[in-house]
């Protein structure tokens, strides 16, 4: 770890920043005149009655948050890397096929594509199916784990959808890192890796991944913490996530800055918390190889 | 012999056709929304977040005069009672893609609602009220003082507060938002002059901010009938509702659940 040293330049552009912050609150202060309630905030986040302690409605929608981050990266990462392997494959039907998926969904906007999934898959298909009596037969400790991990029966159908929604776009990306990575490995490496009579299959296992990793991974973990991130887009489907939450406590409360500063700050939570988790997988990765 | 004949024809026709009509009765009734959730054993009910008709608590448990009635509701029908959550300007869509089997979420009727589905005899009359900002709309007394192109209304999207706006303030600007705490937000900071929501917001907003904002007028300016909406066409779902409703509101039961939300404020301290 080098030194970090303060130069001049740097103490001034501190200071520049924090007057702007001081600012932006004293103006909140003088000009609308507002009247900081949080206090009332923290009951949103935990509250205590004659029975205990209770998760309040922002933890609640943080811990949704979490779950679904948490499905779609990974579905995503399993769908970017069936996509981007297959964009370097010869075969025109892979090639073109995974060329399709790619492009369909990157030039979709993440909103409409929710709507696609909440509207066409999850009212016909999961209908269709018959999802939600199929989870509400289930036995009562299935059921239990099933709300836990994904969502009670009546939201399943919407979970399901966003969670959907969210690993297809963000596959879209993943998909294309994946095949940026495994361009970078030299072409020599596959040709020797086939002259030492290694089978298709072994040369991308042993030769081409490991290689591909160290360019995949830094671009990766960026994709997670976006999923996060985007995931506050499936607020309009009604999962009760944190911005849905947010928004929510806002109608019942009206404390539209509080509610939202902490809104904020959750955000923040998870994803430096997340970056920090990446900054040490990738050191650890790239000194294995 | 020909009169025989025809006799027996006409017979078999009308035989026929009442087996017909029959059938049809028994696949109506059958298919009906009110069987499913007898058979399944709980309602869907959408709503949307509007206080104090319905709201999440610090807990994120449902309160709200919607929620006592949808839930008197559930218990009279013997069955169980679920909530779902939904965007204001997504609420018709998703009730006649079948998320749900009735909206109870303090929905006005108007003819183009009806249009798309069917409403149930009200059970709930509100109206629309204002609420202005004290320098801003200095000395503004009636409705008409609103009535001016100078003048800036902010409401919730897809309400019938936009449409009343439209309709007895033609000239006045309208700003809409998402949400009615983001209006309110515009009419504290003074970019607007005044918000039009369904009492009684208003008044509350008006005394919860008594250094800024203020009521122009006591009473409403429109009346207009809440009601369930289901989807169209099912008779034995409507004809049950509305039972329902004439029953509740006979007993006397819907003004005193109305009195406890609307006129007191002693579940403040649930989201307080």
């Amino acid at each position: 770890m080098k030194k970090v040293k303060f130069k001049r330049i740097d103490i001034l552009v501190l200071s520049i920043l924090l007057i702007i912050v001081f600012y932006v609150f004293y103006r909140i202060n003088i000009y609308i005149d507002y009247h900081w309630q949080w206090h009332r905030v923290v009951d949103y986040i935990i509250n205590k009655d004659e029975n205990g302690y209770h998760f309040g409605l922002l933890s609640k929608g943080l811990f949704y948050t979490l779950k679904l981050s948490l499905w779609s990266i990974i579905f995503s990462i399993i769908l970017g890397f069936i996509f981007g392997t297959f964009r370097s494959f010869k075969r025109p039907f892979f090639r073109f096929g995974s060329l399709v998926y790619v492009e369909v969904n990157r030039n979709i906007p993440p909103l409409i594509l929710i709507f696609i999934f909440y509207f066409f898959i999850s009212d016909q298909i999961f209908t269709l199916l018959e999802v939600e009596y199929f989870i509400r037969n289930l036995g009562e400790t299935t059921r239990e784990i099933i709300s836990i991990f994904f969502a009670p029966p009546n939201l399943i159908s919407s979970f399901f959808a966003g969670v959907l929604a969210l690993s297809v776009f963000e596959s879209a990306y993943i998909a294309e890192i994946v095949k940026a990575g495994i361009e970078s490995v030299d072409v020599g490496q596959k040709e020797a890796a086939k002259a030492l009579g290694l089978s298709k299959y072994q040369v991308l296992r042993y030769i081409i991944i490991p290689q591909a990793s160290k360019v995949i991974i830094p671009p990766l973990s960026n994709q997670c913490i976006s999923t996060i991130k985007d995931s506050s887009i499936v607020s309009v489907i009604a999962i009760p996530e944190l911005t849905f939450q947010g928004m929510e406590m806002m109608s019942a409360t009206y404390l539209s800055y509080e509610t939202w500063i902490t809104v904020t700050f959750f955000y923040f939570i998870l994803t430096f918390s997340l970056s920090l988790l990446n900054k040490r997988i990738e050191k650890t990765y790239t000194l294995n190889f | 012999m020909k009169k025989v004949l025809s006799v027996v024809v006409v017979l078999l026709i009308m035989f026929g056709a009442s087996v017909y009509a029959d059938s049809v009765r028994e696949s109506l009734t059958k298919e009906s929304t009110i069987e499913k959730i007898l058979r399944r054993g709980y309602i869907k009910v959408g709503m949307s977040t509007f206080v104090p008709w319905a709201m999440q608590d610090k807990n994120g448990n449902l309160i709200g005069f919607e929620i006592d009635v949808a839930k008197r509701l559930a218990q009279d029908m013997g069955v169980k009672v679920e909530f779902i959550p939904t965007k204001w300007s997504g609420i018709i869509p998703a009730l006649l893609t079948g998320k749900y089997d009735v909206i109870i979420g303090g929905m006005g009727i108007t003819p183009e609602r009806n249009k798309k589905v069917n409403f149930t005899i009200p059970y709930d009359y509100s109206g629309m009220s204002i609420v202005a900002h004290k320098e801003k709309a200095k000395g503004f007394s009636k409705l008409e003082d609103f009535n001016k192109s100078d003048v800036v209304i902010a409401v919730r999207i897809g309400t019938t507060a936009e449409s009343a706006v439209k309709k007895y303030l033609p000239n006045a600007k309208l700003k809409l938002f998402d949400d009615e705490s983001q209006a309110i937000q515009e009419l504290l900071t003074g970019r607007v002059h005044a918000v039009v929501a369904s009492a009684p917001m208003p008044a509350f907003q008006a005394i919860e901010h008594s250094d800024k904002l203020f009521v122009p007028f006591k009473e409403t300016f429109t009346k207009e009938p809440i009601a369930f909406a289901i989807r169209k066409g099912d008779v034995d779902t409507l004809n049950y509702f509305n039972s329902w409703i004439t029953i509740v509101e006979s007993e006397g039961w819907l003004k005193e659940r109305k009195d406890y939300w609307f006129n007191s404020k002693d579940w403040e301290q649930l989201l307080k």
